[in-house]
């Protein structure tokens, strides 16, 4: 470790802190060199371009590179003094990984040293297929077994591990040929796809199993499954991780395991299976290719690894009986009644499960038939899956509420099922044994109508609601009332309802009428003047009262009409006051002598010269008129 | 005898004859429940549904008696009849939990209930049903709540006191809650006149006529609104949005 330290600063201080002290001993010189001239598709090239001499060397400048990708780079400096002489190299290692087939030049390769330029001859490398089976652009790939397997020519390469149990070896797994013992490709990342079986019948179940062994470690790793175009697939088990040992070598394995059922008849294909992720490239023949870089000089570049295709033969199925509903594989089925003896009105559950191995949801009862004395209530079926590492199974559940509706003793028929059995190759009947039941009459009286009730069941909750059918009828005593209103109840609401606000309204109403009269009682005094004058006029006569009224009438009017107080008023007052509200001088003065005339007449006796009835009423309506016209 | 005397003996027979039935002594409600509730026990659904709808003519208007009527329906097979006899007994008894049990059982072997999820579902476990109020007592609550109401609101125009606009504000909204209610509960989901099919498999047809085209078949017990009748037939929306034509015989409408 202390050795390797100095080293490193042996390093540091000869390139950098002796060296312009020193003189350079050579002439600058260029030289490129790749580990291999031929390399194939999966392989990666290591180039070193080394400079020798000088000391202000730039970067090579190397010509595109179109055919090959640089998937890692370095470089390493070296200062050697011989004698007082230093000799300056710098070494660019260049890991190039070949985009195509075919032969060419890399070069010619130019380094700019203190202002002049220095080349190296170009290198010529042949870039072969690859030996892999269906590898992408890009991408290497590597199929089947790692090398040294030790029962590779003759059984499927799944390694047995605690627990796992061994495939029945029906038919030959596809294999590619083994690689040489020697090929290092196979030694650090492979996988692996089996079935099962290559032969099946449509609707049969097959184990297809991918595995992904690596000795390194994988980053950024998707997998792309089979299509399984002619397959309906059930994953197994999520992806499954442990590790085993081949060859004497440790590897991490991940698995991922479907249940495929063939959909039709013929030669099927599930399709290739690929992984793709970045392995560890370690660099061949560079600066770094010693004992003591190791774990420095390692670069990542992606891969494709992949499974083939699998051929599978599928035989179609024989001819079906009627009850067949597509269901293959192995099975069992069984009944069972919640109660057998039961009163009229209540429930009894019947529940037929068919369960075992193969698609189960594919299982399908015929109608219940028979069933005279029941009313049926069939509830959704109900599956449930098992799924384990030996394949698909579980169980699927029928359900039906029967509600007794005629008393006596009944059975509840035998059920029937078939289903093709793959390992006999034949189709196999299931059946469920008859049930009897008895249904009593109704002498158990309210039980009969709780028809399985109890107070904890509740029909939104369908799962415990198995035996729920309705809750029992309101006792008979407790029915004789009625919660409709009687007619005057009814019309008292509807009175209330609608009364209350009309009542408001009318009560605002009468309010702002007060108010109102109370403002304008002035106007309606004045409007009303006239009107009530022509009134008190139209029933008088020549009489001396009637004198007297008539000049009352005449005062009272001039008091509403002009908004005077009181109706005491001598004729003074009235020429006044008729004066200063604008009335005519003549009518004022006609006005006050009719009213002294009438005084005359009513005090003085003066019985020749009273102008009739008629007369006198005419001259105060006509006085009246005159007054209204004045504004 | 003489033919007075036969006469006369005819006479008082032919009177005997015509008040008999008078004379006979009636059936009681209690007799009639009691007979109702043994017909039902004993299987004898239809008879039981006869008694308990004589019990209705005579005024016996509640929601227990509907209940009772619906579940000899469901009994007798009758999914239709049974789930719109539940529905008036809701109407009539709002807040009675196993009517709404015994309808939503019904109602989930007509139609499938959709799951709620979020909010929605928590606000279905409230049983806010117990706040309904079926249309007398909403009359009833509206007509109380408008009397204290606009008294309130006349005191308040008087006495200018702000006790009596907060307790006027509290009538307000008492009147709203009961006015909301007048129509019923407001739970049948469809616009319109709601009513329910009675017969299994009823073609929605496209015309009003028995031989148009059948657009689909309407299950029993399943919920349509009533758009209009034209002589035997009625125009009906149905749970799937389809407007059709059915049997107006074979629709039971939800008083």
């Amino acid at each position: 470790m202390r050795r390797k330290v100095f080293s490193l600063i042996f390093l540091f201080f000869a390139t950098f802190g002796f060296g312009p002290r020193l003189a350079l001993a050579e002439e600058p010189t260029v030289h490129v060199e790749v580990d291999s001239d031929t390399v194939s598709m999966d392989e990666t090239l290591t180039m070193t371009v080394e400079i020798h001499g000088g000391s202000a060397m730039t970067t090579p400048d190397i010509p595109p590179l179109g055919n090959f990708d640089v998937v890692g780079r370095s470089t390493s400096n070296a200062v050697e003094i011989i004698n007082g002489e230093m000799s300056v190299s710098k070494t660019f290692t260049y890991v190039l990984a070949p985009r195509r087939v075919g032969s060419f030049n890399i070069g010619p390769v130019k380094v700019h040293i203190e202002g002049q330029e220095y080349s190296a001859a170009p290198v010529h490398v042949t870039v072969t297929g690859d030996n892999g089976g269906g590898g992408g652009q890009g991408g290497q790939t590597y199929t089947t077994q790692p090398p040294g397997f030790p029962t590779m020519p003759t059984m499927p390469s799944f390694p047995q591990m605690p627990g796992f149990p061994p495939f029945p070896n029906s038919g030959q797994p596809q294999r590619q040929p083994p690689p040489s013992a020697d090929d290092k490709r196979y030694s650090e990342t492979f996988v692996t796809a089996e079935t099962d079986k290559k032969e099946a019948y449509v609707g049969q179940q097959l184990i297809f199993t991918f595995r992904l062994y690596t000795a390194v470690s994988i980053s950024g790793a998707q997998l792309s499954l089979p299509d399984f175009k002619d397959f309906f697939t059930e994953e197994l088990v999520k992806e499954r991780k442990y590790e085993t040992e081949l060859n004497g070598r440790r590897y991490g394995v991940n698995e991922w395991r479907f249940a495929i059922f063939p959909t039709k008849a013929g030669t099927l294909q599930t399709g290739d299976t690929t992984v793709k992720g970045s392995v560890p490239v370690r660099m061949q023949n560079g600066p770094f290719d010693d004992p003591f870089f190791q774990g420095f000089a390692v670069s990542t570049r992606p891969r494709t690894f992949s499974a083939p295709t699998i051929e599978i033969q599928v035989k179609d199925l024989p001819p079906a009986p009627k009850d067949f509903t597509g269901l293959v594989g192995t099975f069992a089925m069984s009944s069972t009644l919640s109660k057998d003896s039961l009163n009229l009105g209540e429930t009894t559950n019947l529940k037929i499960e068919i369960s075992g191995k193969g698609n189960i949801r594919e299982a399908n009862l015929p109608e219940l038939q028979n069933l005279d004395y029941f009313k049926i209530y069939p509830s959704k079926p109900e599956v449930k899956l098992d799924k384990s590492l030996q394949g698909l199974a579980g169980k699927k559940t029928f359900e039906y509420a029967l509600v007794a509706d005629r008393p006596g003793t009944t059975n509840i028929p035998t059920q029937e099922f078939s289903y093709f059995n793959p390992e006999s190759g034949a189709y196999e009947k299931l059946s469920t044994a008859a049930l009897m039941v008895h249904i009593l009459g109704s002498s158990s009286g309210e039980k009969l109508v709780t028809a399985g009730l109890d107070d904890s069941q509740s029909p939104v909750s369908e799962k415990s609601g198995a035996t729920f059918d309705l809750r029992p009828i309101k006792p008979a005593g407790e029915i004789l009332y009625t919660q409709a209103l009687r007619p005057w109840e009814n019309t008292s609401a509807w009175a209330a309802l609608l009364g209350a606000p009309l009542g408001f309204l009318g009560l605002i109403g009468f309010g702002r009428y007060q108010a109102r009269s109370i403002a304008h009682a002035d106007d309606r005094k004045r409007s009303r003047a006239f009107k009530r004058a022509k009134g008190a006029l139209q029933g008088l006569g020549g009489s001396k009262t009637d004198f007297s009224k008539m000049s009352q009438a005449l005062k009272e009017y001039i008091s509403d009409r002009f908004l005077v107080k009181g109706t005491a008023l001598t004729p003074g007052e009235i020429e006044e006051l008729l004066r200063s509200k604008g009335v005519p001088i003549e009518v004022y003065r006609r006005m006050v002598y009719f009213m002294d005339q009438l005084d005359m007449w009513q005090y003085g006796g003066m019985a020749d010269k009273i102008p009739s009835d008629k007369l006198l009423k005419l001259e105060a309506m006509d006085l009246l008129r005159e007054i209204e016209k004045v504004t | 005898m003489t033919a007075t005397v036969k006469k006369n003996i005819f006479r008082i027979f032919s009177l005997l004859i015509w008040l008999a039935p008078g004379l006979a002594p009636a059936v009681t409600p209690s007799e009639l429940s009691n007979q109702a509730q043994a017909d039902y026990q004993a299987g004898r659904f239809a008879e039981a549904i006869k008694n308990w709808q004589e019990l209705s003519e005579m005024g016996f208007l509640n929601g227990d008696l509907y209940y009772n009527i619906g579940s000899a329906y469901w009994r007798m097979g009758k999914v239709g009849q049974a789930r719109r006899q539940f529905l008036i007994a809701r109407n009539w008894s709002p807040r009675d939990p196993e009517i709404r049990q015994n309808l939503a059982f019904i109602e989930s072997k007509v139609e499938k209930p959709r799951p709620l999820e979020g909010p929605r579902a928590v606000l279905a476990k409230i049983p806010f049903y117990r706040f309904s109020l079926n249309a007398s007592e909403s009359l009833v609550c509206s007509a109380i709540s408008s009397v204290v109401l606009f008294g309130f609101l006349a005191l308040f125009r008087w006495k200018r006191k702000p006790a009596y606009a907060l307790l006027s504000g509290l009538a307000a909204l008492l009147l709203l809650f009961g006015l909301g209610q007048i129509g019923g509960s407001g739970t049948i989901s469809v616009s319109g006149q709601p009513a329910i099919v009675l017969s299994p498999k009823l073609p929605l047809r496209e015309g009003p006529l028995p031989e148009a085209a059948t657009q689909e078949e309407l299950n029993e017990g399943s919920l349509v609104s009533l758009k209009k009748s034209q002589g035997d037939f009625a125009l009906v929306k149905s749970a799937s949005g389809k407007e059709g034509w059915v049997d107006k015989a074979s629709l039971g409408e939800i008083p």
